[in-house]
C-alpha cells in the first residue's frame, strides 16, 4: 500500500503543476485590476457596424478624457449570442466583458436569467430616446440598457419596375396590406417576378411575422409575459403572409445570401427589412437609382395598426464584473457618448449609416440630406417613423416561440392546417416546451 | 500472473496515474457536477430543486421527441449504408490484383482530412438551390427544375446523410482494411478450390473475420451519430421546419439559445447517454451471439 | 477467364467512381479559389483569375496567420501530451496485473459513451474558475486524457511479446526504461496512427473552442471559417472562404500523406483480436 500513497503524492505533484499552468493562464488574461490603468472591454458582433461605431466612440471619448487612466478594448465575437450566454452562464465575473451589445429581442431573456450579472444604468435619460426603446431596456422598473440603434422598417422596392407597371411612390405610402396586395399583383403579373422575399423559408422566417405584429403594437406575449397568439393582430399577421404566399407575391429563400442575390439580379423586387438593410441594398452599386423606400403596409381590421414597425436594433448593457472602477468607467463612458454627444451620432450616421434612437441628435443636418443612391431623403424617413414604432414588450421566450412557429407555420401556409388548429398547436407546444404558459 | 511479482505490478499504477488525474478532473468531476443539475431547474443564476421535474417535462416536450427522432433516423439510415460501403471498399482495396492500391486508398481517405465545419460549408454550397449539383443535374437533363435540397424537409435530411457518407465512409474503411490484414490469403485460396463464389467467400469468410471491427465501428458510429451537431448546424441549421434538428442541437439550443436551463439540458443529455448505453449493449450482445 | 476480366473491370469502375466522389469537392475547391465570390455563387466551373485577390483578402481581412498559429499550438500540444498520457496508461493497464485495474479500465471505456453535452457546462464552469478562458490551455487540458487513445494503445499492446519485457527485467532493466527503449520503438506505427488521429481531432475541433476561446486573437481556423460563413444579412466572400478551407486542410493532408503507411499499419495493430 505504501507504493500507492507514493502514487498519490505523484498525482499531487501533477496537480500542483497544473495549478502552476493555471497561474500562467491567469497572468495572460486581460484582467488588470491591480495595475494603474483600468481596462474596459467592449463586446460587439458586427465588424462593419457596431464595432467601428464603438471604436469611434472610444476615440472621441479618449480625446476628451486623456488622463482618465481607462483603456478601452473593443472585441468582435463570432456566434455572438451564444458566446454572451456562455460567459454569463459560467458565472465568473472576472471573465465578463464590461459592456456588451444585446439585440433588443433577446435582452429580457438575459437580464431575467442573469439578474446579478447586469448593472442598472440609472443615469440614462430615457426620454431622450425613441419611445419604443423604453420597454426594451427596462426590467422591473429599472433601466438596464443604453438604447442604441433602431431597426425601423421600410419597404425597399425596385421603383423602376414598379413604375413600369403603374405603381408609384405615392401609391405605396401609408396603405393597408389589402391595398398593397392589389398593387403588388399588378407588378407581379406584369413582370413575372416575386415581389417580397425573406431570408428563410416562409414558414421558418420570424422576421416577417415580427414586423407585422409590432406594427400593430402586438407581440407573441401580452404585457404580463403570457403567450398571446390568439390575438387579432397575430391571426391577421398570419393571414396576410398566407395571402401573399397564395398569390405568389412572396418567396422564401434558403438563406439571406440567396435572398439578397435574388434582389440583386432582379428576380425579387422588394423586401421589408430594418433600416440597417439599406447597406446591403447599396452594396449592389450598379443598381443605384433603381431602388426606393416606402412605409410598411399596415394590417387591416386590427386596432392600433400602424405603418411603422421594427426589425432588429440593439442596446448596450454594463455587466457587473466586480471591479467597481471598471464598472463605473463603463457606465460613465456610455452616458457621456451615447446619452449626450450629438456630434458622435452625426459621425456614425455618416460613416456607418447608424440609425440611432437618440432624439437630440436628430437635429443633425445629416438626417435630412438626400441619399443619392435612392434619390430620396432616406434618413429623414427613418427618423420620422422611428418615433412612431409602437412599443411592445418582447418577453423572455421569443426564441422558443419562434422555434415552435417554424415547426407549425409551414403547414398553415401550405393549407394543411387551419388557422385555429395552428394556433392551438402552437399553444400546446409552447406549454410543453417552456413548462408553463 | 505472467510471473511478475506484486511489487512490479504496483509500478503499473505509476503508468496509469497521469491518465487517472486527467480523467478525474475532466470527466468524473464534470459528471458529478452535472448530476446535481439534472434534478434542478437552473435558469440562469437561480437554481431550484425540482426532483424528477425535468424528466416529466421532457416526456411532454414534442420538440425533444422530434429531434430525438431525427437523430435516430440519421443513425438507422446512414450508419448501415456507411459501414456496408466501407467494408466493400476495404475488400476491393485489399485485393492483390488491384493496381495502385496506395493511391486509391489515399483518395478514398481524403475526405477525412477536412474539418467538419469546412466540409459542411462546402456541402451547403454544392447543394444550394442554384448550386453546382442542381446545375449538373439540369445540364444532363435528369431534372427540369432545381431540387430544393436544403429547403425541403426530406431532401434536407438526405443532404445531411450524403454529407455524412462522404466524410465518414473512408474513415471506417481504414479500420476494415486494417482488419483484413489479419485474414490470411490461404483461407480464400482454399475456398476458391472448393468452388465458393466471391459472394460466398465474402459472406462466410470476410464478414465473420471482420465481426469485432464491425462491432467497434458500429458502436463508435452510434455514439457519434447520436451526438451529431456540426453538420446539421452548418448545413441546414436544423431546418426546414426543424426537420433536421438533432438532439444535440436541441440540447445546445436549450443551453445557449433559449432561456438557458442547464438542468433541463443536462436531463436530456442523460437520456441520450442512457440510449447510447442500451444500444451499445444490444450491439455487443448481437455481435457475440454466435460465440 | 472472361468472368474474371469482367470482375476486374467492374472493380476498377467502382473504385474510380468512389474515388471521384471523394476527390471532387477538393477539385471544386481548388477551382473556386481562383474565382470571385459572385462567380462561385453562379456555379462557374472553370479556373478564373481571382486567386491573388482572394489570397490577399484572406490575409488582409482576417487574422489568418494568428489563427493558424493558434490552431497549430493547440493541435501540437494536444497530440504530444495525449499520446504520452495514453501510451503510458495503456501500457500500465495491459502489462501489469493488480487489483482494481481492470475496474478502472472498464470505467475508462464506458466513459466513451458519455455525450459531450453532459460535460460541457460543468467543464466550462471549471475552466472558467481556473481562469483559463481565452487561453490555449482551456482547449488542451480537457483533451489530454483521451480514452479512445488509451483503448487504441491497449489494443495494439495486446499482441506485444511479453517475453521481451520479461527478459529485459531479468537483465535488470527498470520499468520505465523498458517502456522507453524496448516497447516504444516497436510501436512506432501505432504512435504514428495515434498522432494522426489526435492531431486531426484537435485541429478540426469546433464546439469546445467555440465556447472557451472568446477573443479574436485566440481563435482557431474552424472558428474563423464558421464565423465568416454564418447566415447573416451581410454578404459572404466565398473566394476568401475557399482559401481559408484550403489552408486549413493542407496540414492534415500533408501529415496523412507522409504517415499514411504507418497509419494503416498502426490501425492493424489496434484491431487485432
Amino acid at each position: 500500500m505504501k507504493k500507492f500513497t507514493k502514487a498519490l503524492v505523484g498525482m499531487g505533484v501533477v496537480m500542483a503543476s497544473a495549478t502552476l499552468l493555471t497561474a500562467c493562464g491567469n497572468s495572460n488574461s486581460s484582467s488588470s485590476s491591480n495595475s494603474g490603468t483600468t481596462t474596459v472591454t467592449i463586446w460587439a458582433d458586427d465588424p462593419n457596424f457596431n464595432v467601428p461605431v464603438m471604436k469611434t466612440a472610444v476615440k472621441m471619448y479618449n480625446a476628451e478624457h486623456k488622463s482618465s487612466g481607462v483603456k478601452f478594448k473593443v472585441q468582435t465575437e463570432g456566434d455572438y449570442n451564444t458566446k454572451v450566454q456562455t460567459v454569463l452562464s459560467a458565472g465568473n465575473k472576472k471573465n465578463y466583458p464590461n459592456i456588451i451589445k444585446i439585440e433588443d429581442y433577446g435582452a429580457k431573456k438575459l437580464i431575467s436569467s442573469y439578474q446579478d450579472a447586469f448593472l442598472t444604468q440609472d443615469s440614462v435619460n430615457l426620454s431622450n430616446f425613441s419611445a419604443y426603446k423604453k420597454s426594451v431596456v427596462s426590467y422591473k422598473g429599472k433601466t438596464y440598457g443604453m438604447p442604441f440603434d433602431s431597426g425601423v422598417s421600410a419597404l425597399f422596392y425596385r421603383k423602376d419596375i414598379f413604375k413600369k407597371y403603374g405603381v408609384t411612390a405615392k401609391d405605396l405610402d401609408n396603405i393597408t396590406w389589402d391595398q398593397f396586395i392589389k398593387l403588388a399583383e399588378k407588378v407581379h403579373k406584369g413582370s413575372g417576378k416575386s415581389i417580397l422575399g425573406t431570408g428563410a423559408l416562409i414558414g421558418e422566417d420570424p422576421d416577417m411575422v415580427r414586423q407585422l405584429l409590432q406594427s400593430a403594437g402586438a407581440w407573441y406575449f401580452d404585457d404580463s409575459g403570457k403567450l398571446d397568439v390568439n390575438s387579432t393582430a397575430f391571426k391577421e399577421s398570419l393571414k396576410t403572409v398566407k395571402k401573399l404566399k397564395d398569390d405568389g407575391l412572396i418567396t422564401g429563400y434558403s438563406d439571406f445570401n440567396a435572398r439578397n442575390k435574388a434582389l440583386y439580379n432582379g428576380n425579387n423586387l422588394a423586401v421589408i427589412e430594418g433600416s440597417w438593410f439599406s447597406a446591403s441594398i447599396k452594396a449592389d452599386k450598379k443598381s443605384s437609382g433603381k431602388w426606393g423606400i416606402a412605409t410598411v403596409p399596415r394590417l387591416s381590421g386590427v386596432k392600433g395598426a400602424t405603418n411603422s414597425t421594427n426589425e432588429g436594433g440593439s442596446s448596450w448593457y454594463v455587466l457587473n464584473t466586480g471591479n467597481t472602477k471598471a464598472d463605473n468607467a463603463a457606465k460613465k463612458f456610455l452616458k457621456t457618448m451615447f446619452d449626450g454627444n450629438s456630434s458622435f451620432y452625426a459621425k456614425v450616421l455618416k460613416n456607418q449609416a447608424a440609425v440611432a434612437t437618440y432624439k437630440p441628435a436628430m437635429k443633425n443636418k445629416e438626417w435630412d440630406t438626400t441619399d443619392t443612391f435612392y434619390n430620396q431623403k432616406v434618413n429623414q424617413y427613418f427618423k420620422k417613423n422611428m418615433n412612431k414604432i409602437p412599443a411592445v414588450s418582447y418577453g423572455i421566450h421569443s426564441s422558443e416561440v419562434e422555434n415552435i412557429l417554424s415547426g407549425n407555420l409551414g403547414n398553415y401556409y401550405s393549407g394543411k392546417t387551419s388557422l385555429n388548429a395552428t394556433i392551438s398547436k402552437i399553444e400546446s407546444s409552447y406549454k410543453s416546451q417552456v413548462g408553463s404558459n | 500472473m505472467n510471473g511478475v511479482n506484486e511489487k512490479t505490478n504496483r509500478i503499473g499504477w505509476w503508468f496509469i496515474g497521469l491518465s487517472i488525474v486527467g480523467f478525474a478532473a475532466f470527466m468524473i468531476y464534470p459528471i458529478v457536477s452535472s448530476v446535481k443539475l439534472v434534478f434542478s431547474s437552473l435558469s440562469g443564476d437561480s437554481s431550484t430543486f425540482v426532483g424528477f421535474g425535468n424528466f416529466v417535462r421532457l416526456f411532454h416536450d414534442t420538440t425533444f421527441w422530434s429531434s430525438l427522432g431525427n437523430s435516430f433516423l440519421f443513425l438507422i439510415v446512414e450508419v448501415p449504408i456507411m459501414l456496408l460501403f466501407a467494408i466493400i471498399l476495404a475488400v476491393v482495396l485489399n485485393s492483390k490484383t488491384l493496381k495502385l492500391r496506395g493511391f486509391w486508398r489515399l483518395l478514398i481517405f481524403l475526405p477525412c482530412v477536412t474539418s467538419l465545419v469546412s466540409y459542411s460549408i462546402l456541402f451547403k454550397m454544392l447543394f444550394s438551390a442554384d448550386g453546382l449539383i442542381n446545375k449538373f443535374l439540369e445540364n444532363i437533363h435528369l431534372i427540369s427544375a432545381p431540387i430544393p435540397w436544403l429547403t425541403d424537409p426530406t431532401m434536407a435530411k438526405i443532404v445531411i446523410i450524403l454529407a455524412l457518407l462522404w466524410r465518414w465512409t473512408g474513415y471506417n474503411m481504414i479500420f476494415f482494411l486494417a482488419g483484413l490484414q489479419n485474414v490470411s490469403d490461404e483461407i480464400y485460396e482454399a475456398a476458391e478450390i472448393d468452388g465458393a463464389s466471391k459472394i460466398q467467400q465474402f459472406m462466410h469468410i470476410t464478414l465473420p473475420a471482420l465481426r469485432p471491427i464491425i462491432l467497434f465501428t458500429a458502436v463508435q458510429s452510434t455514439i457519434s451519430t447520436l451526438q451529431l451537431f456540426d453538420e446539421p448546424m452548418n448545413i441546414t441549421n436544423g431546418g426546414p421546419n426543424n426537420s433536421s434538428t438533432t438532439i444535440a442541437m436541441y440540447i445546445y439550443n436549450v443551453s445557449f439559445k433559449y432561456v438557458p436551463n442547464f438542468g433541463y439540458a443536462a436531463a436530456m443529455s442523460y437520456v441520450v447517454m442512457f440510449i447510447i448505453l442500451v444500444l451499445s449493449v444490444i450491439q455487443m450482445k448481437v455481435a457475440n451471439k454466435d460465440d | 477467364m472472361t468472368n474474371r476480366k469482367v470482375n476486374s473491370v467492374l472493380k476498377y469502375i467502382f473504385i474510380l467512381i468512389c474515388a471521384f466522389i471523394s476527390v471532387f469537392p477538393f477539385i471544386w475547391m481548388l477551382i473556386e479559389c481562383t474565382n470571385s465570390s459572385a462567380d462561385i455563387l453562379a456555379g462557374k466551373m472553370s479556373i478564373g483569375n481571382q486567386f491573388m485577390v482572394n489570397w490577399h483578402n484572406a490575409f488582409s481581412q482576417t487574422n489568418l496567420i494568428g489563427d493558424f498559429w493558434n490552431s497549430l499550438k493547440i493541435a501540437t500540444g494536444v497530440t504530444v501530451l495525449s499520446i504520452i498520457v495514453a501510451s503510458l496508461a495503456a501500457y500500465g493497464f495491459q502489462i501489469y496485473r493488480s487489483r482494481g485495474k481492470n475496474w478502472v479500465y472498464s470505467i475508462f471505456i464506458a466513459s466513451m459513451m458519455i455525450p459531450f453535452s453532459v460535460l460541457m457546462i460543468p467543464l466550462y464552469r471549471m475552466v472558467s474558475k481556473l481562469g483559463l478562458i481565452n487561453t490555449a490551455w482551456a482547449v488542451i487540458l480537457p483533451s489530454i486524457t483521451s480514452v479512445f487513445l488509451v483503448f487504441f494503445f491497449h489494443q495494439s499492446l495486446e499482441t506485444f511479446p511479453i517475453d521481451t519485457i520479461e527478459s529485459a527485467r531479468i537483465d535488470g532493466a527498470r520499468e520505465f526504461r523498458i517502456f522507453w527503449s524496448i516497447v516504444l520503438p516497436q510501436l512506432r506505427s501505432t504512435f504514428a496512427a495515434a498522432a494522426i488521429y489526435s492531431f486531426m481531432g484537435a485541429w478540426n475541433n469546433y464546439m469546445w473552442p467555440l465556447i472557451v476561446l472568446q477573443s479574436d486573437d485566440q481563435k482557431t481556423l474552424p472558428l474563423l471559417i464558421s464565423g465568416l460563413s454564418a447566415n447573416t444579412n451581410f454578404s459572404i466572400d466565398y473566394g476568401v472562404i475557399m482559401i481559408l478551407i484550403i489552408i486549413s486542410t493542407i496540414p492534415i493532408f500533408l501529415i496523412f500523406l507522409f504517415l499514411q503507411k504507418y497509419f494503416v499499419q498502426g490501425m492493424t495493430g489496434a484491431n487485432k483480436g
